[in-house]
């Protein structure tokens, strides 16, 4: 219930900070659209194979054009090496813009740039030291099982066993991952408090933070399972869309879009009251 | 005087071991061969061996009586037999030595009981008490380290169309596997080529008779002649055996029993001993079927019935009959995979895991490679050393056949959320993917090949043969294949028997428009390195009063060339179907008429499988944008989908 009601708050009162990060998102998204578009053109040039593409998958148009036209994907995977990381930064100066409008109870364009002039650069940090520490975490976990894979190959009796170690670690991966983002997020809330040293912030309160996380848990968790529940949707069908039919779910997705940040700022709410209130 | 009596006695003992051998039918054999049934082929090498096996030590005592037929015009008076398991014995033989062959980069630190050998300790000629002189020789790379051929020098020649028996008794110690053959964990043992067994007696292509006798050499695997083969092994009661032939158990004691196999007409004999495989077993018309498996695997053992029971319907109706009773098929544990993907006679191996999803069907397209090895290898006993296209490609051109009347022809390889891969399109690729200047002739001895092994002798193949069967019809083609098979079966045929009988098949097809260019074909693309891709350079439409001036220009890059049809599309909605012979590098078309042109495209059947690039075969002039707003949008939805869900974590 108290996500219903923070959702209902959300969406009426912090709407424009909805809108805000949503073109966020798509000022990312959209660009790289149009530039495929164009890739495929030069991929494919005045052939029937772009007439083809319109119908089901075709394993052959495809492999020959990434057999015989690799120079042309260089550039695409160029493309992507900038687009992600900007897209990531800006994801995350984001998340600065709306926690200041949340503890400033603002809803300005204004309060949301200057959250992310005052915090913007904090907030990266604090992104780069999780994902430098999501990075290693993953190292330690499965450097493990892919290191000793073709040992348990070999000296273990019974594949299943196989199987399910590397779906244990997975789940072991995954509490970790959460763990580690939600302490990202609740450290990022005590910036709006205590403006000085980054680090030092993040290593008090663990009481708090811990709190947090599981506080956190059933919201980040909704989310994640709206992007599953979408992707899974998305594959099962997409393979034999018509273009229009593309563009509808597109459009759909969307919508989903903008009901994921809108989920997304509630969490934060949620997690800064917790944080601020108690602390 | 006692002296000699006493030799003479130890004689007599000696080869009435050997006599004990012969067939007894006295046991729970459930072999329906019978051991005097109809010949099928001229059985020239036969072979009755008694093992016992000493599972501790992965190795095998054995006596083998072999009997070999001289069918050539010579007296004979040395043998040469393949003592493949001594080149897994150290790090000098030919195949570990340039670090090519497989399991190479596994000789580092192997303790001493991980290695291999074969040893034949006496060589008896029937009557002759003295044994036999032997020596290790090095026909193919002349390495004096290599003791792979083992070469013995008989007492008697044996002279034309004479019998030669001759009586050995031999150790076999399995290495850890390399390759398919060796021991893994938990008393797995796969015995392939483990046994002392004789080459061919052949003329060459200068008419000179002689062995043919290839040292063990990475990426080789058999040569033989057809015969019979009599397999009595003693083994733990408890263990699952499975092998060429058909099976019959005998209790011994308490613990040990005799496993006697019997196989008939077949090149060769390779078994599979283990604690821990279970058997299903079935029949197919007069086929009976065992399929051996790991318990964790029972999940999909269905997958290899369905393959290997589809394979024998599919191969009897379009190549020729199954002639053998028997066929097991092994999906082996995953600490025993390096045994695995191998095909011998009326044996197959194939490979998997737990939880394989069922959408991913390279269990079954295994099964089909290996089983359609049974014609091209086993039936057909082509020279794999030297011609392996001869097997290996002529089983995935059929592999990717079964695959597709099985499964389906858009997704038999692979089909996940309705993104669909064929196993002919997953072929061609392979073959299209080599990289420029990294190939060799498909024609070339195995050894021989440096560039991409399977790409070019498996996928290259297949896609010439696909071709071919577009350019020819199916029907004609499966005509010519059963000539083929009818001509050869249970023999050795060389390439030129297959590419002469192609070479008159198409000469006899008037309206093939290949047939003109045939032979310059075939000679480039079975030996010579060249590629080809057709294209569309441009297509210009001058109009004046009412009248379009059409002007085609095709091209070829590579010097495989082939003739190919032009489809001509007019904005009347009438087509044109023309034919370029492909023989120049560049080429242009004039047409006139009174409508534009919609669009052009080579070969718009995809009959030309040789092609790499399909994608430039066709214009279009007025090219949609549909299908690119289409996969842009789908990319866009990814990227967008991937960061807002990132969002939510920075
Ligand atoms: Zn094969």
């Amino acid at each position: 219930m108290r996500y219903v009601q923070s959702m209902k708050k959300v969406f009426g009162v912090h709407r424009k900070v909805v809108w805000i990060c949503y073109v966020v998102l798509l000022i990312v998204s959209i660009p790289l659209a149009f530039l495929l578009y164009d890739l495929f053109a030069k991929v494919w040039e005045d052939s029937l194979s772009v007439e083809r593409l319109i119908g089901e998958f075709d394993y052959t148009i495809w492999r020959d054009a990434l057999n015989q036209e690799q120079e042309t994907w260089k550039s695409l995977w160029k493309m992507l090496a900038v687009l992600f990381p900007i897209g990531l930064m800006l994801m995350s100066l984001s998340s600065a813009g709306v926690y200041y409008c949340l503890d400033k109870k603002s809803v300005r364009v204004g309060d949301f740039l200057k959250g992310i002039r005052t915090l913007g650069w904090r907030y990266l940090a604090i992104a780069l030291v999780m994902i430098c520490l999501l990075a290693l975490w993953s190292l330690a976990i499965w450097t493990y099982y892919l290191s000793h894979l073709f040992e348990f190959l070999e000296f273990w009796k019974d594949d299943r066993y196989i199987v399910w170690l590397g779906a244990g670690l997975l789940a072991i991966w995954g509490v970790g991952a959460y763990v580690l983002f939600m302490i990202g997020n609740v450290a990022k809330v005590e910036q709006l408090q205590c403006r000085g040293n980054v680090l030092r912030s993040f290593f008090t309160g663990w009481r708090n933070k811990w709190n947090a996380c599981i506080r956190l848990a059933p919201s980040i968790l909704l989310i994640i399972s709206i992007g599953i529940a979408i992707t899974v949707l998305y594959l099962g069908l997409s393979s034999t869309f018509k273009p229009s039919a593309v563009l509808v779910l597109l459009l759909f997705q969307q919508l989903v879009t903008w009901g994921k940040v809108g989920l997304r700022i509630s969490a934060y709410e949620t997690v800064r009251s917790f944080v601020v209130g108690t602390s | 005087m006692v002296l000699l009596i006493l030799r003479a006695m130890r004689l007599i003992i000696f080869f009435m071991s050997f006599f004990s051998l012969l067939p007894s039918f006295a046991d729970t054999s459930t072999c329906r061969e019978k051991s005097d049934a109809h010949a099928l082929s001229l059985r020239t090498t036969n072979y009755v061996m008694e093992l016992d096996l000493d599972e501790s030590k992965h190795q095998v005592q054995g006596k083998s009586t072999i009997t070999w037929v001289n069918r050539s015009p010579d007296a004979v008076s040395t043998l040469r037999l393949y003592m493949y398991l001594n080149a897994f014995s150290n790090r000098k033989s030919s195949y570990l030595r340039n670090g090519r062959g497989i399991g190479s980069d596994q000789v580092d630190d192997r303790p001493a009981e991980d290695w291999g050998w074969v040893k034949v300790s006496q060589a008896h000629q029937e009557k002759v008490e003295e044994p036999l002189k032997q020596s290790y020789v090095s026909p193919t790379d002349g390495n004096p380290e290599d003791q792979t051929v083992l070469e013995i020098a008989l007492w008697e020649p044996v002279d034309a169309g004479d019998t030669l028996r001759l009586e050995l008794e031999f150790e076999s110690k399995l290495p850890r596997i390399f390759g398919r053959s060796g021991f893994a964990e938990f008393s797995f043992m796969h015995w392939v080529h483990w046994y002392p067994k004789l080459g061919v007696y052949e003329e060459d292509l200068d008419g000179t008779w002689g062995w043919n006798c290839h040292q063990f050499l990475p990426q080789m695997e058999f040569y033989g002649n057809h015969g019979n083969y009599e397999v009595l092994i003693n083994a733990p009661s408890h263990w699952t055996l499975g092998g060429s032939g058909c099976m019959g158990v005998s209790v011994l004691d308490d613990s040990r029993s005799r496993f006697h196999f019997v196989a008939h007409d077949v090149i060769d004999f390779a078994w599979v001993a283990s604690p821990h495989l279970q058997v299903i077993e079935e029949q197919w018309n007069d086929v009976h079927l065992r399929y051996l498996y790991p318990s964790s695997h029972a999940g999909h053992a269905d997958r290899l019935v369905q393959a290997a029971t589809f394979g024998l319907e599919y191969m009897t109706q379009y190549v020729g009959d199954y002639p053998y009773t028997t066929l097991t098929v092994l999906d082996p544990p995953v600490y025993g995979l390096r045994s695995g993907f191998m095909e011998y006679p009326t044996y197959i191996t194939g490979g998997s895991f737990y939880a394989w999803p069922r959408q991913i069907r390279t269990i079954e397209s295994l099964v089909l490679h290996e089983f359609a090895h049974q014609y091209f290898m086993q039936l057909l006993a082509n020279n794999e050393k030297e011609e392996a296209w001869l097997d290996e490609g002529f089983a995935t051109y059929y592999e990717d056949r079964i695959m597709e009347a099985m499964l389906g022809e858009r997704s038999s390889l692979f089909d996940v959320f309705g993104y669909h891969v064929s196993n002919s399109a997953f072929t061609r690729n392979e073959y299209v993917s080599i990289a420029e200047g990294k190939t060799d002739p498909i024609g070339t001895k195995s050894w021989e090949i440096e560039g991409p092994y399977k790409a070019i002798i498996y996928s290259k193949t297949a896609t010439f043969l696909k071709t071919l069967e577009c350019y020819m019809g199916r029907q004609d083609f499966d005509a010519m294949m059963r000539r083929y098979f009818e001509a050869h079966k249970f023999t050795n045929p060389r390439g030129e028997d297959f590419l002469n009988l192609l070479r008159a098949t198409l000469k006899t097809q008037d309206d093939n428009i290949l047939s003109p260019h045939a032979d310059a074909f075939i000679d480039e693309a079975i030996f010579g390195t060249s590629t080809c891709d057709y294209l569309i350079k441009d297509v210009k439409q001058d109009g004046q009063g009412g009248i379009f001036d059409h002007t085609i220009r095709l091209e070829r890059r590579g010097d495989l060339s082939i003739p190919v049809e032009v489809a001509v599309k007019f904005e009347d909605g009438v087509d044109q179907l023309l034919v370029w012979d492909g023989q120049e590098q560049a080429h242009e078309m004039h047409l006139s008429g009174p409508h534009r042109i919609l669009s052009v495209e080579i070969d718009p059947h995809r009959k030309n499988q040789m092609d790499i690039n399909f994608n430039n075969n066709s214009f279009a002039a007025r090219p949609g944008k549909l299908g690119r707003a289409k996969y842009a949008g789908k990319l866009a939805f990814w990227f967008q989908q991937i960061t807002n869900t990132l969002a939510v974590l920075l």
